[in-house]
């Protein structure tokens, strides 16, 4: 028998979640909130402040009732099966659908910009084959791959951020509401995709060491919202927000810009680390959790689960839409979607929480 | 073990895919600069491919072969028809993310511009960095007229503006990027630099030779041309809409028959819109800092003279560039731009329907100018004071 490695620390949660959450707040939201709230999108960010702010301390709620317990396990003894087996068919739909969009999304991404040559299936095949071997790894390789590669997605994203100053007026982040309150009101749905997702923290905290505080989360919230500014500001402030709206890969094209001095020009590789680094744990931190809510005890079902997910992701990927549709498929429902559902699924499990923890109250008097 | 270093290796099996694309620089037509015309209906599109060897021509310390300069042309109704058209006699794979240049036509300029970014900028291989131009010669010549010493084509003002911008703040050169602004903002005004071949001042073995310089700008806003400004007519611009000035000379006439010329090394200008009635007024504050280059007569000029006289001067200039623009309909100094950010109801309502473009100029008036030179230096010799 090995001895079990150390759990993971908080830190290293936060790490995780940077990457898994993080691509969707930099990267996979930009393009929609742009198309949207054009110039006011930024102004949308900080109206969702609200909203998240309000989630973040439901999640909290949740997270010290719950104490770190695993959330079906929680559902299950408080409220029995009947519960947390709904709860657990969502979630699993929930996180493999968050899989297969981050998947397409990057696969899509690869074909359109630099690889147009590559079959799409040979890079499909192979970032679905990393992030199984990460999932199969469990939660320890991936906090620890995500250690080891996030301070230089950090570093990477501060070099484009400073070499592109020089392309930056932040006079065109004005004028505030142009055309009213509706195009940045309209925003907030798709700032709320990407902040919302600091409940993916639930599903991780069973695995840590220690469940984490209050401070905790409210750090993530400021990185996110921090996640969420940077690209969008910069992306207005550095094309235009006409331009930037009609760009299907706004954060990518401020890599495509960004180069110094006469001889290197050209520095935009350094983006496919970022993207890949952060799609890869996202993947395989969403397999993982798909596959570990069924707690599989016999180590081959539970593999061979993983398996049928990656090869079942993998071809749904690569058979069932174009990126036209996929663009309008996430824009007019998957985001507003996703928005509703997480914000139903806390509102609920609060009230599960709160119903669970009176209960209690009352039988002791 | 054996299982591990299975692993391993499958491991770096997979980085092998990435080699999937990879294309050899020999076997690549890099072109580095386009030029885009379009004559009644038909966009033209000149391709400037350089060989590989010529890029790096300047490591070497002698060049005696000539630098060659290959251009592709191609034709078609759409921007892609045109590009299309270049491949089945490209002989191997053209590649267009090295692009640091493009020239656009004047009748390019004046009609199709919009339509021309939009299908070059979704063909994915385009950046947002190449330097972009306007001219009114053949563009073919442009794109070969470029390099001197027979260095290599990227050393010239065509690929890399910013070194003659450095010593001469002529024309400010502008990035694909940038110019965008003009395409796509509602109220923003980009000066697109004009560029011509001029044979008037280089020669070898008394023969002259012809090498590209900007000579001027054309307005772009609202996706349009809007003119075209010669030297003359920047010279109020420089100071107050150039985004980065590094030196531009001043001659400066001084009473008692003295002259002196001085460098403008910078300049800050602010300006401030109010809207009062049915006007616009604006007024700049500009602070330009200077160095003396050239101080001549009899007495010699002094610091606080020369002063004097280029606050005066670049006073004049702001005020007669401002008219002489707005005569021509052209915004100079981009004062619907700040309305349109600052004041933007008010710039709705003036704007609307037809005529708004007219009546929005017609009210357009310059308050004040304020100008505060600061002399740094005068460069090696002494100057005095007062």
């Amino acid at each position: 028998m090995r001895m079990n490695p150390p759990k993971p620390t908080a830190l290293q949660a936060i790490m995780t979640i940077m990457l898994t959450v993080g691509i969707t707040n930099h990267v996979f939201i930009i393009p929609a909130l742009l198309q949207t709230a054009k110039r006011d999108a930024w102004f949308s960010v900080i109206l969702s402040i609200v909203p998240f702010a309000l989630l973040t301390l439901l999640i909290t709620y949740i997270s010290a009732r719950t104490r770190g317990k695993s959330l079906p396990d929680w559902l299950e003894n408080s409220y029995g099966k009947m519960v947390s087996v709904p709860f657990k068919f969502i979630s699993a739909a929930y996180f493999l659908g968050t899989a297969w969009f981050a998947l397409f999304d990057t696969i899509m991404w690869t074909k359109v910009t630099f690889l147009p040559y590559t079959p799409m299936i040979i890079t499909a095949a192979v970032l679905m084959l990393i992030c199984l071997i990460a999932a199969q790894l469990g939660v320890n390789s991936m906090a620890y791959a995500s250690g080891v590669l996030l301070p230089f997605v950090v570093l990477l994203g501060f070099y484009v951020a400073t070499v592109n100053v020089q392309y930056k007026d932040y006079h065109q982040l004005l004028p505030l509401l142009e055309h009213g309150w509706a195009p940045p009101l309209k925003g907030i749905i798709y700032a709320c995709t990407g902040l919302f997702e600091i409940f993916f923290l639930l599903f991780l905290q069973p695995y840590l060491k220690a469940p984490l505080t209050n401070k905790h989360f409210v750090i993530v919230g400021f990185i996110l919202v921090g996640l969420t500014l940077g690209p969008l500001t910069g992306s207005i402030a550095e094309f235009n927000p006409h331009e930037a709206s009609l760009q299907r890969y706004p954060a990518y094209e401020q890599w495509r810009i960004a180069g110094f001095g006469k001889y290197v020009s050209q520095t935009d590789f350094f983006s496919i680390y970022q993207w890949l680094a952060g799609v890869t744990v996202r993947i395989a931190v969403a397999l993982f959790i798909a596959t570990d809510i069924w707690n599989i005890s016999k180590k081959r079902q539970r593999s061979a689960l993983l398996l049928l997910y990656a090869i079942g992701l993998t071809l749904l990927c690569l058979t069932t839409f174009t990126d036209i549709q996929f663009q309008h498929l996430m824009i007019r429902f998957m985001f507003p979607f996703n928005t509703g559902l997480i914000l139903i699924v806390t509102l609920l499990l609060a009230l599960a929480v709160f119903i669970s923890a009176h209960k209690k109250g009352e039988s002791r008097t | 073990m054996k299982r591990k270093f299975a692993l391993i290796a499958a491991c770096m099996a997979v980085l092998l895919s990435g080699c999937w694309d990879a294309k050899e620089p020999q076997s690549v037509n890099f072109v580095t600069a386009l030029g885009i015309d379009y004559v009644k209906g038909e966009y033209t599109i000149y391709a400037q491919v350089l060989a590989f060897g010529d890029i790096s021509k300047q490591e070497s310390s002698a060049n005696t072969e000539e630098t060659k300069v290959w251009i592709a042309t191609g034709k078609g109704e759409t921007i892609s028809k045109a590009l299309m058209s270049i491949y089945p006699a490209s002989q191997q794979m053209t590649l267009w993310t090295h692009v640091k240049a493009i020239v656009f036509s004047k009748s390019l300029l004046n009609s199709n511009l919009s339509e021309c970014l939009n299908s070059l900028l979704r063909s994915s291989e385009l950046r947002y960095t190449p330097w972009v131009y306007g001219t009114d010669q053949d563009i073919p010549s442009i794109l070969s007229g470029v390099s001197l010493l027979n260095q290599s084509a990227l050393n010239s003002e065509l690929m890399d503006p910013r070194e003659v911008y450095e010593q001469l703040s002529t024309i400010e050169p502008l990035r694909l990027i940038k110019l965008m602004n003009g395409i796509r903002e509602p109220a923003a005004t980009v000066l697109i630099p004009s560029i011509k071949l001029t044979d008037q001042v280089w020669s070898s073995k008394e023969k002259p030779i012809s090498l590209v310089r900007l000579d001027g700008a054309y307005v772009i806003s609202k996706s349009e041309n809007k003119g075209f400004l010669d030297d003359g007519l920047l010279s109020g611009a420089r100071w107050v809409a150039f985004k980065n000035m590094h030196r531009y000379p001043l001659l400066l006439k001084i009473k008692d028959g003295g002259q002196a010329q001085i460098n403008i090394l910078n300049s800050k200008p602010l300006v401030r819109v109010r809207l009062d009635g049915g006007e616009i007024k604006f007024t700049v504050k500009i602070k330009v800092t200077a160095a003396v280059s050239e101080v001549a007569g009899h007495p010699t000029p002094t610091s606080l003279q020369i002063k004097e006289a280029a606050a005066a001067q670049i006073k004049q200039q702001i005020t007669d560039n401002f008219h002489a623009a707005k005569a021509k309909k052209i915004d100079i100094y981009g004062i619907e731009d700040i309305l349109y950010r600052r004041f933007n109801k008010q710039w709705k309502k003036m704007t609307a329907g037809q005529g708004g473009q007219d009546h929005l100029f017609s009210s357009l008036q310059l308050e004040d100018t304020d100008v505060d030179v600061k002399l740094m230096h005068s460069s090696t010799y002494k100057l005095k004071y007062h």
